[in-house]
Formats: C-alpha cells, structure tokens, sequence
C-alpha cells in the first residue's frame, strides 16, 4: 500500500501528503561509480525534497523556467539553484503559516514539502542548500551560444527526482567536443584551473585530481608509483601538464632514499636486489656515476684506493669465479647475464687485462658474442675507441669486421 | 626654468628613460628543499667505516608570464648543492683517509667531492608560439621517452602540425660529469669521467677526463588524446672519441574501449645493432575502480658506444608480468602483482665446441593491502622473489596519520626482509627495521619533516638513520 501510494506520489501533479514525505527521493539514473570527482565537483548538501521528472512532466515547465540565468551564466561561481521565489508563483508559500496544509490539488505550500529536517520548533529555519563552485573555469554562456542544449551536459532530468552531482558532466562528456579536432578547445587549461606557472593545479581541499581511468594508462591508481614508467615514457608532455620538472628530479635525481623501492637495510641486501633486477635499478641510477663513486668509497670495487680496499674477496672462490669450468656463476655467465652490474665496479681495465688479445698485452679471452664480425663494423665506424684498447692490429680487425 | 625646478624635471626625465618599455607581469615562484641525512656504511670486506653526514639544499624557480595572444613564457630552475662533511676512518686505529689529497694515491678517491653544486635544469621555454602551434625551449632541459632521460643543454622545439602530428626536434650538448654546474647522472654507463686538471696522468688513470659531446635528437608523435598514440624517436650523440650512443625506439598506445589499452613499446641500438628494450603490454581498468594488466619484455643492457663494454656479450632478461588491483571499500585496496623471468643464456652459443648454457629462472610477486583515506593512509606489502640466483622476500607495514589535517603528520612504519644472496652466502640475512617520523606543515609556506630508522640485523647490528627535510616555497 506504502509503494502505490509512493507510486501515485511520484506520477500524480497533487500535493504532498504525509505519505510522501516520508517517502526518499527518486533515486538518481546515473549509477554512483560513473559520478563526476569530487575533486572538480565537490560534494553538495541538498537538504531538499524535489522532484525533477514531476516538474518537466507539468505543461509549460522547461529547465529555463526555473533555472532562468542559468544559460547566461559565466563563472562557476554563479548560484544557479533557483531561489524560493522562482517558486512562489506555484506554491503558495507563507512564511507567516509555515505548516499551513494543502489545498487539495494544488502544489504544497508546507515547509516541510521542499525542505527536509523542517522542524515546527524553527518554523523559519531550514537547512542550507549548499553546492559549492566547481574548481573549474566554465561558462554556461560559451555553451548554450554554441546550441548545447542542458541535457546534453546534464541528461534527461525527466526521470531524475533530485538532481545531485551525479547529473553533473564527467570530463569523458565534455572531450566529446573538446578534444584535438574537435569543436572546441582541446588544452587541458580551457576548463581546468591553473597554478600561476601554468601546470593545472591538482590540489583541492576536497581531493587531489587524478587522470580518468581511460585516459591512456594515466590514471594514478594504488600502484601507479610502481608502473608510471610505461605511461611517463610514453607521454611526458602529458605529464607536464601537471607535474613540474623537479618533481621528476625530486625521485629519480633524488638524493633521500625512497623507502618504498629501497626498504629496510637497503644498504645490505642491495646487491641481491642489483643482481635480480639490474633493468629496474638503472631507471634511477647509472653505475659509471652513482654506483661506482660508493663503492670505490666502501672498498668494494677493484678501482679502490689501496688504503681503502677490502681486504677480504668479495666474488666466489677463483676456482668458481673464473675457472676453467663454466657454471652459471662464473664471472663470464654473470657478465652476459647482468654486465651492468659489473660496470658498478670495475673500470675498463680490469676486463682488458685478460680480454684483451694476447698481442696487445691481455690473455686472448675474447669478450664478444657470437656473430660478432657480422656487425662489428657498425661500431668500429662509430668509435674505434674500444677496439683500440683490445687490439693491436686495427687495421685487421677494420678488415675483418663488416 | 627655477633653480628649485630643476631637480624635479631632471629626476622626472630620468625616470621617464628607466622607465620600462613595457610592463612585464612574471608570476613568480621559489621553491627551497633542505634535506639532511647521517648515517654510516661499511664495506662488505672489512673496509673503512664512511660515516655520512649529507646535506643538500636545492633551490627551484619558476617565472611566468601569459601574454594576449596565449603565448606564454617561463623560465625554471634548479640548482643544487650536495656536500658530504662525512668521512672514512678505520675503526680500529681512528684514523681517517684522506679522500680528497691528490697527493696520497693510497687514499685518494677520484669521483668523492666535499661539495658539488649543479644545475639540475635551468631553461627559458616559450609555448603556443605561432599561432599556438609551436613550443621552444632553450637551456638545460630534461628529456623523457622511450629512449631513457636525456639532460643536455641545447635547444628543443615542438611543432604541432595540422593538429594531428608532432613534430619535435632538439639538440645542443649532452651534461656530463666533470664541467661546472653539471653532473653525470643521466650519462650512461661505461666511462667514468672526472674533471682531471691538474691531476698527475698516472693518478686514478681509469677516470677520463670530462669531454664534451654533441647531441641530436628527431621525434614525431601524434597529438592529442585520440585511441592511438604513436612516438617514433631516434637520437645520436657524439664526441672526441666517436658516437657515444645512437637509438631508435617507438612506442605505441592504442585504446581499445573504454576499459582496454594495448601498449607496445621498442629501443634498437644502432651501432650495436641490437634490440635494447621491447614491451608488450595489455591494461584494463574500469569505472569501479578494478585493473589489471599484462606485460611481456624484454632488455638487455646497453652502454656508451665509446667504451669496451659496448662490444662485449650480453644477453637479454626476458619478463612475463601481471597485475591486479581490486578495491575492497572503505579506501582499501588489493594489489597484486607474480611475475615469471627468464634469464636467457642459451640464446647463443659461441661455438658448437662451447658449453652449452641452460637458460636461468626466477619468478615472484607482490600483494598488499593500501589504505587510502584524507586523514590516514597505510599500506601492508608483501613481496617475495626467488630463483637460481638467489631469492628475497619481506613485507613492509606504513601508516600515516594527520593529527591535525594539513598541520601535523605521523608517520611510522615497521620493515621485515630477508635475502639468500647465492653467490655471497654470508652476506644472507634476515633484516628487521622500523621507522618513525612526523611531518609539520606550516600553512602553504614550509614542511619540516624528520624521520629516524633504525634497521636491525646480524650483519650491521644496528644501523640508525636520521633524515630531516625542510622545503620552503614561495606561496602561489
């Protein structure tokens, strides 16, 4: 009996009854996961009881009626949620009998059948209607002047009971038009709010702006700190749009430890970290720079000053490390597999000792993968450098290579 | 004209030559990070103790100016300097090396400064330029892309064309070690250079000395945020001794709804005619907040063309990945991520009479709970890797809370690990820290942060670390 008289309530153009107040607003079509970010909208406070979809079904009620300066309007900060007295030519309010009943068939007149929490005790007292500005630049203006109609930004209100921010527009709404090709502006500062050096300013009081979830693999999610790379990589102007240079520099030239990617006593178990995963260390670290400075520090590298050297062997037994029978822990096999990590000690000469050929004073172990000669020609006409300090004969390798 | 007068007009005709011609309206910003350190170190084989005692201070500004036709300029800057008034000493006798007496070669340690001071980034760039198509910037500039950082000091230039392609270009000389205001953070590995004036040839002969090099660098891209996104990029740079490092790479992004993005991404070495990274990858993520992704890659170290190491043997580290997020309410959220790798020996052989090498393996993964709420968030992260190679695993528990929003933060956090190093089997140890700090903010002006450490293990007994960061900024 509750829901038909709900039912009637909410189709019929009569007054309010007791019934129907008590009964919730109509529930909003937009589902909540598709509502715009509180960050740009930030949350309202609609102490109201109203129905949209009744009002547009009434003849002559179109969305100007009441929301009249609503198509002129230029800034966000334009109160456009019409004021009581744009309902007044309807509902026959008195202030002076604020609980005065219904007439019969015309629109309610009580308080309490608009404001909810309207209570005898205050009759002149009702909650405040709140809907903070977006934190954005917007001109309702620019839009309607183009022929957007409301409901293409807003919907169709004419099954919307209370309109809240879920009828607000998500930016995937707005790049319809404004987007590269488009019929209006694509920069990310037609609409967004700026710091004065121009980057969007992403820090409000209600929440921090995030990329949406379909813009390209920006979205910071939980573990973006993580997976970023593909995305900076791919699209660093696009990060500029809200990252500055030094918050790059902050990270990967930092000079403070991230305890997130370094944890605990880093210091110790760094080498196995280095040796498992040397592609993810140089993203923030070279070895020639800021490896080999430390360990040449810490007596760790073979290019340490003698006073400061290990006295100790920091690589397995010779018989392991560079003997005759190759395991998968022998210097050769780590340096194919890892040769990053060697270069976080040993200088140049440390290899050419023995990889150099035997006429130029080393042991002949050649270094080089095979099929080498297929290409080393290439690098020979890049830099004859290398090839110096192993051969004697740079006319023959020149010969040889191709 | 009185005598009285005549000061006045001469001042009014001075003022109106010093007068500027036009008015100039740069927002200003200036930004100060402050950030100590102590700690110590010692070397794995009884070296000497370094006891470090960092301090840096760096110094960010940023100006700009719109103009009416949309242009608009900005210069920014970075510059920073790094001491350590820290030392090496043997424990046993008290006594301290002389690291930086060219004199003492037992002692000397070649790339160790008391104090550096350099320019991180420093560049006038001006956007929207004609008619709103081009951007240029001048200066130390950082580079970002498939090809890696690149920091040189040169000019750059983006020309949107038709606004469907961009078209950038940028040149100039790479930042290398061993000139003023530079470092050589994004050089890549091979040479180790230093500034050697006035070092005996025979002191620490494996540093070269600091040598310029030549860069150039062409991309295209598209523009926009349309389905597909295309970068093509390739770069050269060149010295004294020859080309130090020429790539191409490529990236593509295609979306393919709402909730699905395939991504691919390539860097060929051109000298060494090698592949240097590929990427393959899938991502989904949709409205409530769920993604997971999918990638596979490949990448094989590269290093300076001009260096041995660019000639010798490598094989590449093949990775198949994925991940997962899961929002639970309530701000939490599931991550997770297992990943399979193959270190690929047996790709090659140097000869049929050579020892066949089989491939290596490992695999692992992460999970972990974040909690992301306005006035406390908190993470618990587990992760665990292991194969031929060795094996580690620990779980890491932080938690911050604003007693007062925006004012007064703490911070805590408790670390547990554990590594099985397979090749230095005493360097194995399980680790236990744990870490307290506090942040205060004051209004958008400053953030004073300290936090202690203090990490626990058989190895180091305890090793405690205090960090203090100050950042000063000029409000916007």
């Amino acid at each position: 009996m509750r829901a038909l008289a709900a039912t009637l309530c909410h189709l019929a153009a009569l007054a309010l009854s007791a019934e129907c107040l008590a009964q919730p607003a109509p529930p909003s079509p937009v589902a909540a996961r598709g509502a715009p970010s509180h960050a740009i909208f930030p949350t309202q406070s609609l102490p109201l009881r109203f129905d949209h979809a009744r009002h547009l079904r009434l003849g002559g009620v179109t969305c100007v009626r009441c929301h009249a300066s609503a198509a002129a309007s230029e800034r966000v900060d334009d109160r456009l949620v019409p004021p009581e007295s744009t309902c007044v030519p309807c509902h026959a309010i008195d202030r002076a009998q604020p609980a005065r009943p219904t007439v019969a068939g015309a629109p309610v007149t009580r308080c309490d059948g608009c404001h909810t929490g309207w209570s005898a005790d205050a009759p002149l007292r009702v909650a405040r209607v709140e809907v903070p500005p977006a934190n954005l630049r917007f001109s309702h203006r620019a839009h309607t002047s183009r022929g957007q109609r409301c409901e293409s930004c807003h919907g169709d209100l004419r099954a919307v009971g209370l309109a809240t921010r879920f009828e607000l527009p998500t930016m995937r709404m707005c790049v319809s038009c404004h987007r590269v090709g488009g019929s209006a502006p694509e920069a990310c500062a037609t609409c967004h709010l700026t710091e004065s050096d121009g980057v969007l300013r992403t820090r409000f009081a209600e929440g921090v702006l995030n990329p949406p979830r379909w813009m390209r693999g920006l979205h910071h999610d939980a573990d973006f700190w993580f997976t970023h790379r593909v995305a900076a990589a791919e699209s660093a102007a696009r990060c500029a749009d809200c990252h500055r240079d030094d918050e790059c520099a902050a990270c990967h030239d930092g000079r403070v430890r991230d305890r997130r990617t370094h944890p605990n006593d880093y210091l110790t178990q760094h080498p196995i970290d280095a040796r498992l995963n040397a592609n993810t260390c140089t993203s923030c670290h070279r070895q020639s720079t800021f490896c080999v400075a430390c360990h040449e520090r810490a007596g760790v590298a073979q290019s340490s000053a003698p006073a400061a050297r290990a006295q100790t062997r920091f690589h397995p037994s010779p018989e392991v490390w560079s003997g005759r029978v190759v395991t998968a822990r022998h210097h050769g096999v780590e340096a194919r597999r890892s040769l990053n990590t060697c270069v976080s000690c040993h200088a140049e000469r440390d290899c050419v000792t023995c990889h150099a050929t035997l006429g130029a004073g080393g042991a002949g172990f050649s270094p080089h993968p095979p099929g080498f000669l297929a290409r080393c020609g290439a690098l020979l006409r890049a830099s004859e450098r290398p090839c110096r300090m192993c051969h004697e004969d740079l006319d023959g390798v020149a010969a040889r290579c191709r | 004209m009185t005598d009285r007068a005549r000061p006045h007009v001469a001042a009014a005709v001075a003022l109106a030559l010093w007068a500027p011609r036009a008015a100039l309206a740069f927002d200003a910003e200036v930004r100060a990070d402050t950030q100590a350190q102590a700690y110590q170190v010692r070397g794995p084989g009884g070296a000497p103790v370094l006891s470090l005692r960092r301090f840096t201070e760096t110094l960010t500004l940023g100006a700009v100016e719109r103009t009416r036709r949309g242009v608009v300029w900005s210069i920014r800057a970075r510059l920073r300097v790094d001491s350590d008034f820290g030392s090496a000493c043997d424990p046993t006798s008290d006594r301290c090396l002389d690291e930086l007496n060219r004199s003492r070669a037992a002692e000397f340690a070649p790339l160790f400064a008391r104090r550096t001071l350099d320019l991180p980034f420093g560049y006038v760039e001006g956007a929207g330029l004609f008619a709103g198509t081009t951007t240029v910037r001048l200066g130390r500039q950082l580079v970002a892309d498939p090809l890696g950082f690149f920091l040189f000091d040169g000019a750059r230039a983006r020309l949107t064309v038709a606004d469907r392609l961009v078209l950038e270009a940028y040149g100039g000389l790479e930042t290398r070690t061993g000139f003023p205001l530079s470092n050589g953070r994004y050089e890549r590995d091979g040479i180790v250079r230093a500034d050697r004036t006035g070092w005996d040839a025979s002191l620490a002969a494996r540093v070269q000395d600091r040598a310029a090099a030549g860069a150039v660098a062409a991309a295209v891209e598209t523009a926009g945020d349309g389905p597909l996104f295309v970068r093509a990029t390739w770069r050269r740079v060149w010295g004294d001794d020859g080309v130090a490092e020429e790539k191409a790479a490529a990236s593509v992004d295609l979306t393919l709804s709402p909730r699905w993005r395939a991504y691919a991404e390539g860097v060929y070495a051109v000298p060494q005619r090698t592949i240097a990274n590929l990427l393959v990858g899938c991502a989904f993520g949709d409205d409530d907040g769920r993604s997971f992704g999918a990638e596979l890659s490949r990448w094989r170290p590269t290093f300076d063309v001009t260096s041995v190491w660019s000639s010798f043997w490598t094989d590449p580290t093949d990775d198949a990945r994925v991940r997962g997020e899961l929002p639970l309410g309530r701000g939490v959220t599931f991550v997770g991520a297992a990943f399979g790798r193959r270190y690929a020996l047996s790709e090659s052989a140097s000869s049929p009479a050579s020892v066949a090498l089989p491939d290596a393996w490992a695999g692992g993964g992460d999970a972990g709970l974040v909690l992301r709420r306005a006035r406390y968030d908190g993470s618990l992260r587990a992760h665990g890797e292991g194969g031929e190679l060795g094996a580690r695993a620990g779980a890491d528990l932080t938690g911050r809370v604003w007693l007062r929003y925006q004012v007064v933060r703490l911070d805590a956090g408790l670390s547990a690990w554990w590594v099985d190093d397979a090749l230095r089997p005493d360097r194995s140890v399980a680790s236990l820290a744990v870490m307290a700090g506090a942040l205060v903010r004051i209004g958008r002006v400053a953030d004073v942060q300290l936090s202690f450490e203090d990490d626990m293990n058989r190895i180091v007994g305890h090793r405690l670390r205090a960090v203090a960061l100050v950042t000063l900024r000029s409000p916007y």
